[in-house]
């Protein structure tokens, strides 16, 4: 139930909702879905790649909604313990944006032909896929242009996911960041404000 | 510079305005200055172009209301270059060929200007030899581009055959840039230097801006080189010896000399052209001596007799008198000077001549530059037209560098004065005109319009600006390059000897090494003597 | 629209009235009842039950020594493990052309303690005609039952039964350390409804005998080697056999000859009637048990039953849950010990705990099991594809097609 690092081992979980842009996973773990713009791949051979845009945890049921059951536990942890069905009835799915595929070995950064087929493994990417998108970078201005909530936050996350996962890419925060200034180059606020969540560290 | 550089794109432009250049990421503004070079690829040319304007931009306009976090280093860094980007305004002046074959053409003005997202990239030295040529091809090497070590050359061939000017407010280096011209046309062996040395700096020692003695032209080219004086105590007190002392007779001013005096001699319209009623009177030659010599009261029965004012005449004879007290003017009748001078540029030699205590006097300068000018022109004319084309048979080219030159091609006196003939025939009697001057608003426009190549320093008012740049294509843009021109060692170069206009910083002079380069190449090496032997041969 | 509720509710405020003078009447015999129980005495009962054989017209359980004792809730081993099944089932639907039904069934295997997990899963099972969807008898095989209705309900409970006896199997097979097992059904284990009259023997000895009582059986032998009790429960039981009891001890006569004492006497007003006339087991146990606590065990006496249940006899106790009086059921060889007893009373009071009222592992396992109205209509258009796909025209009657399809 811990969150996965960035050695997470390969599966995270099945495609269980696919379309152009993006496709939605089912993590095989409750509270398994990888940090928001984690890099991700879908597909055994000629794989899918996305960000993880968007993770949520709810019922497998939507008409069962969860109901408060800790009153009087010592622990968070305790509430699962004792009532071990939760982690059966509750499951973590998380949304990726898509951002490019894996053709005869070759790692194009736009949207494939078509989306990953359901029931496709969803596992974490190698730092040379990491590699490939940080460099890239292709994919923001449709992460910045999807209009979610939480586009900006996405955006942040993947640079800061790529800097954590690729320390030997010393230059790699400023050219994102530069690559994003060029993007948003007239709405400055919008980009200091995603600038502020890359912190330095 | 080995490495090509590139400092950004074209994102706008137009041939009339120019191109506007997006500077990339690592290219800061303050790393471009205006007047620099840069090479624009476009997708069939390549253009040379200067750079004339240099902004910040943003492509976000709010940005300067709502200021960023910019003590964040990180959100400076994403911003500088991306958001907020230096621009630079580059005027392609040049179409240089990509090809071999475009090559041969060599560089023609741009009449395009190279399309949208072309590279811009930091001109190499390569670019400047192909623009300006290189030393091997004949050319002088007069300094740097700004910012570049490569060797910027001007075509000599050109340069003579049209009069040509220097100008800067004083402490520009005027005088250093002139010597420098002279050197080139000296080692080149084009042209025959006359240069009125007004303020004795050019033959034997001058002395820098900073105050430092430096060769002058005598002591690097020897014998090439003979030096005239005016005065020969200054010369002695400056330690050496002048080829020869110069001095003139009564009989060699002519009323036209008066009439450039006008106004040093602060004479009336009506008085100097009594001079011409003398000249008439006495006959030519005779008539100062004749007008000096006379007494009051003869001068007032003259008056009557050649029916002049009898007070403008006095008052012509009383100026007259200040020119009978310069020592080299004497009644005697005295070695022809300009002669001697005609026979050694004849022989090829260059002669400077220096006016010792009389360069303070501007008087003294401009009748003997009128003097000796006239005569000279006067000889050149008619061997020119003796030669009927013989080519062989023809005087060498002369140059002849006047200093204060709007003294003699004001537009009041330059219709009168030989300087002001030469000026507008041009070369066709091989004579040409080195200008140096520091208030070219003060030179007759047409004058201006006549010369060939303009090298102009610093300049101290918006009118000599005008005057400097009057009939150059694009002038608004290289008003303000020349306003920013460092006051040391910096000039705009435009006109005939240049494919475009260009800022130079100029080589450096005084040094061991520069002496070397440009001093008589004869001595150093073999080719050169094959050059001083052409020199001479014809002759 | 459909219902007129305006009259409908005239009619229930008319309803209403009527009752408000039956709970003052109800009020007064539960107290009757409660005095009744006051002065048991297990022999004096035991006695007139034995004499009252086959006279007395109710059969009331075999009562324990204190009926109207509360037992507190014992406690709970750390370690244990529920296992819930529950079913639901698509009856035949006689619309379509083919008499198939489906019973699916789910079962939440919850593990607490240490190391807990948990484990939900359903099993959909189709019958499919010829012979799965009838009965006969293996004497002649002419003898037919279509399997629905209640037989379907019985075939059902049958596949709980069975399935909970394969998980409390595998449990056992599975834990090198095991741990207590309480296996839970939701509903009776008296499937009383096979034993009305009409039932044919052969339905009888296939569904109770060799379905439901074979898999408890089952569950008995895996019991022998591992601590697995199995219970069911009732909520909200409206049973009142306890009641039946009440009314044994409420007879004046010595021996309870219904017929012949109060043979002519009308419903209500027989002597019995007055601690007992309208009472559920539930009402006189709520009266009698704390919350959390349970009753004592009482034996279910149904003498149809006996023949068939044998070891497998059914016994009962009321647990006050807190949240309602339920009953919990346990087979004979189970409720032997007074230990697996204690087990069930805690387990299942834990699970209603957690459950909110009703134990988590039967609630799971009916959401396992549970077929939507949506899922129902899905499985007849999946019967609907297969058919037409395999050139079987589906016709449907018409009014069925009128409840599919409303149209203006």
């Amino acid at each position: 139930m811990s969150t996965p690092s960035y050695e997470y081992p390969f599966r995270i979980g099945e495609v269980i909702e696919s379309d152009t842009n993006e496709f939605t996973t089912q993590c095989y773990e409750l509270y398994g879905a990888p940090s928001l713009g984690t890099l991700v791949k879908a597909g055994e051979t000629e794989p899918v790649y996305g960000v993880v845009s968007y993770s949520h945890t709810s019922g497998l049921d939507p008409t069962r909604r969860p109901i408060a059951r800790g009153e009087g536990l010592a622990s968070e942890d305790l509430v699962y313990d004792e009532n071990p069905q939760l982690n059966r009835l509750l499951t973590t799915n998380f949304k990726t944006t898509i951002v490019g595929f894996k053709f005869s070995s070759q790692i194009t950064t736009y949207l494939p032909p078509r989306p990953p087929r359901i029931h496709s493994f969803v596992s974490q990417c190698e730092n040379t896929e990491i590699l490939t998108f940080a460099k890239s970078l292709d994919f923001m201005s449709s992460i910045l242009g999807a209009n979610l909530p939480q586009s900006d936050d996405v955006a942040a996350a993947f640079i800061r996911y790529a800097c954590q996962a690729l320390p030997e890419e010393t230059e790699l925060r400023v050219e994102s960041a530069k690559r994003l200034a060029s993007l948003l180059g007239n709405d400055t606020r919008r980009l200091e404000g995603i600038l502020r969540r890359i912190p330095n560290d | 510079m080995t490495e090509v550089s590139k400092i950004g794109v074209v994102v706008a432009g137009s041939l009339g305005e120019g191109v506007k250049v997006r500077l990339n990421g690592t290219t800061s503004v303050e790393d471009i200055k205006v007047g620099s070079n840069v090479v624009i690829q476009g997708q069939e040319n390549r253009f040379f172009g200067v750079v004339t304007d240099i902004a910040l931009e943003s492509s976000d306009p709010s940005l300067q209301f709502n200021l960023p976090d910019v003590s964040d280093r990180f959100i400076r860094d994403a911003l500088s270059g991306t958001s907020a980007y230096g621009a630079i305004t580059v005027e392609p002046m040049l179409t240089i060929g990509i090809d071999q074959y475009s090559d041969a053409t060599g560089p023609m003005p741009s009449k395009t200007i190279p399309t949208h997202f072309s590279e811009v990239l930091e001109a190499t030295e390569d670019d400047i030899n192909s623009v300006f040529g290189s030393e091997a091809d004949g050319g002088f090497w007069i300094g740097s581009p700004l910012d570049m070590e490569a060797k910027l050359c001007l075509d000599l061939d050109e340069m003579v055959k049209r009069s040509n000017g220097v100008f800067g407010k004083s402490g520009t280096g005027k005088t250093f840039l002139t010597r420098l011209l002279l050197i080139g046309i000296l080692q080149s062996g084009k042209a025959s230097n006359l240069i009125f040395d007004m303020h004795n700096e050019y033959g034997w020692k001058g002395t820098s801006e900073s105050n430092y003695d430096v060769k002058g032209l005598k002591q690097l080219f020897g014998s090439k080189v003979s030096v005239f004086s005016m005065d020969s105590e200054s010369a002695q007190r400056r330690g050496f010896i002048p080829d020869h002392v110069v001095s003139f007779g009564y009989s060699d001013i002519t009323p036209e000399d008066i009439q450039l005096l006008r106004e040093t001699l602060d004479l009336t319209s009506v008085a100097a052209d009594a001079a011409y009623s003398l000249e008439a009177h006495f006959g030519p030659k005779r008539w100062f001596r004749a007008f000096i010599g006379m007494s009051g009261e003869a001068t007032n029965e003259l008056a009557s007799e050649i029916n002049v004012n009898s007070s403008a005449l006095a008052a012509l004879r009383r100026r007259l008198e200040r020119l009978t007290r310069f020592d080299f003017v004497s009644n005697d009748n005295v070695e022809d000077s300009a002669e001697m001078i005609l026979q050694r540029l004849n022989s090829g030699q260059h002669v400077v001549l220096e006016f010792g205590k009389h360069g303070n006097n501007p008087t003294a300068y401009m009748l003997v530059a009128n003097i000796l000018t006239r005569r000279i022109y006067d000889r050149y004319q008619r061997q020119k037209e003796l030669a009927m084309g013989d080519k062989l048979a023809e005087p060498p080219n002369l140059v002849i560098t006047i200093e204060e030159a709007h003294r003699f091609l004001s537009s009041s006196m330059s219709g009168q004065t030989i300087f002001g003939t030469i000026a507008r025939e041009m070369r066709k009697y091989n004579v040409t005109l080195l200008v140096v001057d520091q208030r070219p608003s003060d030179i007759d426009e047409e004058v201006m319009s006549q010369i060939g190549t303009k090298v102009s320093c610093l300049l101290d008012s918006g009118r000599d600006v005008d005057s400097v740049l009057s009939g150059v294509s694009g002038n608004r843009k290289l008003r303000g390059v020349l306003a920013r021109l460092e006051s040391r060692q910096q000039a705009l170069i435009f006109g005939h000897s240049v494919p475009m206009p260009v800022v130079v910083r100029t080589r450096d002079y005084g040094s061991a090494k520069s002496y070397s380069e440009l001093g008589d190449v004869g001595g150093v090496n073999g080719d050169s003597s094959k050059a001083l032997e052409d020199l001479f041969g014809p002759s | 629209m459909a219902l007129d509720l305006e009259r409908t509710a005239h009619q229930l405020d008319t309803m209403m009235s009527g009752l408000k003078d039956f709970s003052s009447v109800q009020t007064d015999r539960l107290g009757e009842s409660l005095n009744l129980l006051e002065g048991f005495v297990q022999e004096v009962f035991l006695g007139k039950l034995d004499t009252s054989s086959g006279l007395f017209q109710w059969t009331p359980p075999i009562f324990p020594e204190s009926p109207s004792k509360s037992i507190k809730e014992p406690s709970i081993p750390v370690d244990y493990s529920v296992v819930g099944v529950d079913g639901s089932h698509i009856d035949v639907n006689r619309h379509i052309p083919v008499d198939c039904f489906l019973i699916n069934t789910g079962s939440a295997y919850l593990r607490y303690g240490a190391a807990s997990e948990a484990h939900l899963s359903s099993s959909p099972k189709l019958f499919v005609p010829p012979d799965e969807t009838v009965i006969s008898d293996p004497n002649n095989p002419h003898q037919l039952l279509q399997i629905q209705g209640t037989i379907l309900g019985a075939i059902r409970a049958v596949k709980e039964m069975e399935t909970l006896a394969m998980h409390l199997k595998n449990e056992e097979l599975a834990n090198s350390e095991p741990v207590p097992v309480v296996g839970l059904v939701d509903g009776t284990l008296l499937l009383l409804d096979l034993l009305r009259p009409g039932i044919p023997d052969f339905v009888i000895d296939s569904v109770l005998t060799e379905g439901f009582l074979g898999a408890l059986n089952d569950i008995k032998k895996t019991a022998e080697k591992s601590e697995i009790v199995v219970a069911s429960y009732i909520s909200l039981p409206g049973s009142d056999e306890i009641i039946d009891g009440v009314r044994m001890l409420a007879c004046p006569y010595t021996k309870s000859d219904c017929l012949y004492h109060c043979g002519d006497i009308k419903k209500g007003t027989r002597p019995c009637d007055s601690a007992s006339e309208g009472l559920l087991d539930r009402d006189i146990m709520s009266s009698l048990l704390e919350e959390g606590g349970r009753s004592e065990l009482f034996k279910s006496n149904f003498h149809v039953a006996r023949n068939y249940y044998g070891d497998n006899e059914i016994t009962f106790f009321y647990l006050n849950t807190g949240y309602e009086i339920a009953r919990v059921e346990m087979p004979a060889w189970a409720s032997e010990k007074r230990g697996n007893i204690d087990l069930v009373h805690a387990v299942v009071m834990e699970q209603c705990r957690k459950g909110g009222g009703y134990p988590t592992a039967l609630m799971e396992a009916h959401e396992q099991a549970v077929i939507s109205t949506s899922d129902r209509q899905y499985f007849l258009n999946l019967v609907e594809e297969v058919l037409e796909r395999n050139g079987i025209e589906f016709t449907t009657s018409q009014k069925d097609r009128s409840k599919r399809l409303r149209w203006l």
